[in-house]
């Protein structure tokens, strides 16, 4: 079966596609733990740097939902 | 020739100068050796923290501050709009007027490319800014009855931008007569509606598709406004990491990525067997499934790009997918050159021959109403060519803004891991990108 035309066809895609996969397993596998040290704070939005309120439920800067902060009340 | 040419960009791939599987092995290749230059030698953040430099001399200076010049573009750009309007109205063929050609090559296309080389033209040129400025749609004199909503954030842009790819690759509207018309003056409708409600800037800022779009290709260019709006100099994609996050942006971006994607792919002998017997409606349906069937495939690859990157710094996949997103703006530029560089050049002659009789009266108001189009002005091998250059190109730039990123976010080491999965992303659009190039 041909996927594309005029060419070899769909082997090379799944070559492309497994290779690419085994590339992601490999470096998901590679995770290591311990602390980010240029992830943002708990107090600030992961999206934009800007200062979370104790209470907010999005960020005043950007507009995304702030993170669920276990810190803060409710 | 019919609007449905018009309306897709990819021409035929039949004689490749070597093995398209050497052209994607080199391109892969050029991909992943700037991977490991970027890791060596460019250890620290650049693009970040960039300012544009603003150019001095005086008459560029009194060029760019006069309000006079500045209204005679805008005029001349609402003037165009207008008889685009019109013409496309007229109950005749498609490219009986200039209506078709300058939607879907000279805008769609042609101004792409032309913000991504000159900068935000489009803001000195959209006949949509220009009415709300007319209209006084502007506080103090204008109080918008609401505030934008941070939450919508650019939702209402990749909407809309959805839905004008919509009509242009899955639809059988630009086929009829008058829908282009009709279309057009929707759009102008719910703009306006938009700035009413909640102000012109606002509303062009978030809502108004076209301006969001063409604004972060604009980002590309080595020039700028500056704050003072004189014309200032950048590194080239240096104003991409300055985009503001916001929801919805990362699903334009998509949304014009996977839309291209589909055009390449719809042309694509397989797709055009596929649905050769379909019935107008089926093919609508499958058209339609399948714009967004590219989208969310394309979506899906950076998504679990961003899951592995997160899981190496134990974040969230969502904030660093939109943090990293300005990083697809050079690859949603590479493939609308690759797409659509040969239709630009020889499609849009058409446009030359429609300007001196933009309404299809016979007119010849230029003397180029007898220009045929040259279909020699670009041979295939080096339209090829420009197809691959655009295409590594694009994502070397797309790999480039992400490790800018990457390391103005993390240490070095955790940098560099969080972007294996980006590049293995990138490898895949590159290939992807150049078998549906050459299998058109």
């Amino acid at each position: 079966m041909s996927v594309l035309a005029h060419g070899s066809g769909i082997d090379d895609l799944i070559v492309l596609v497994a290779a690419v996969g085994t590339f992601l397993l490999v470096s998901g596998l590679r995770r290591r733990r311990g602390a980010d040290a240029g992830a943002p704070a708990s107090d600030r939005c992961p999206y934009c740097d800007s200062p979370l309120e104790p209470d907010a439920v999005r960020c005043d800067g950007c507009g995304f939902l702030a993170p669920r902060n276990p810190a803060r009340p409710g | 020739m019919t609007v449905g040419l018009l309306a897709h960009g990819l021409g035929g791939r039949v004689d490749l100068p070597v093995p398209r599987g050497l052209f994607v092995f080199g391109a892969v290749t050029a991909l992943i050796v700037s991977f490991v230059a970027l890791a060596v030698l460019w250890p620290e953040p650049r693009l970040e923290k960039r300012r544009p430099r603003p150019i001095r001399a005086a008459w560029l200076r009194s060029v760019m501050s006069s309000a006079v010049l500045g209204w005679v573009v805008r005029a001349a750009g609402l003037v165009v709009f207008g008889v685009t309007t019109l013409a496309a109205f007229r109950p005749v063929g498609p490219t009986d007027t200039i209506a078709p050609v300058m939607v879907f090559i000279w805008f769609w296309v042609g101004l792409a490319i032309l913000q991504a080389v000159f900068g935000n033209v489009w803001a000195a040129l959209s006949p949509w800014d220009t009415l709300g400025r007319l209209l006084q749609l502007d506080p103090p004199a204008y109080r918008p009855p609401r505030t934008y909503p941070k939450a919508l954030g650019r939702w209402p842009a990749a909407v809309l931008l959805f839905g004008f790819v919509w009509f242009e690759l899955a639809s059988p509207l630009p086929e009829e007569p008058r829908a282009l018309g009709i279309a057009i003056v929707a759009y102008t409708a719910i703009t306006v509606a938009g700035m009413a409600a909640f102000g012109r800037a606002a509303w062009l800022e978030n809502g108004e598709a076209f301006g969001v779009y063409f604004g972060l290709l604009g980002r590309i260019s080595p020039l700028v406004r500056d704050d003072e709006g004189l014309l200032a100099i950048r590194p080239v994609l240096s104003g991409l990491p300055h985009v503001e996050p916001r929801p919805g942006l990362l699903a334009l971006i998509v949304v014009a990525l996977g839309s291209t994607t589909f055009d390449g792919l719809s042309r694509t002998t397989w797709w055009l067997d596929a649905t050769a017997s379909l019935t107008q409606g089926a093919t609508v349906a499958a058209a339609t499934a399948g714009l967004l069937g590219t989208i969310l495939a394309v979506a899906a690859v950076y998504s679990g790009a961003m899951v592995v990157a997160a899981g190496v710094v134990e974040a969230s996949w969502h904030p660093l997918a939109v943090r990293f997103a300005h990083s697809l703006v050079p690859i949603v530029l590479a493939y609308v050159v690759a797409h659509y560089f040969s239709f630009l050049l020889i499609e849009g002659q058409i446009g030359l021959n429609r300007i001196s009789d933009p309404l299809g009266l016979g007119w010849n108001l230029f003397g180029t109403a007898g220009w045929r189009v040259n279909l020699t002005i670009v041979s295939a091998t080096t339209t090829w060519y420009v197809q691959v250059a655009a295409i590594v190109l694009g994502h070397i730039g797309g790999v480039v803004l992400a490790h800018d990123r990457a390391i103005a976010l993390f240490d070095r080491s955790r940098a560099m891991r969080t972007q294996y999965a980006l590049l293995a992303a990138m490898v895949l659009f590159t290939a992807t990108g150049l078998l549906i190039l050459s299998g058109g």
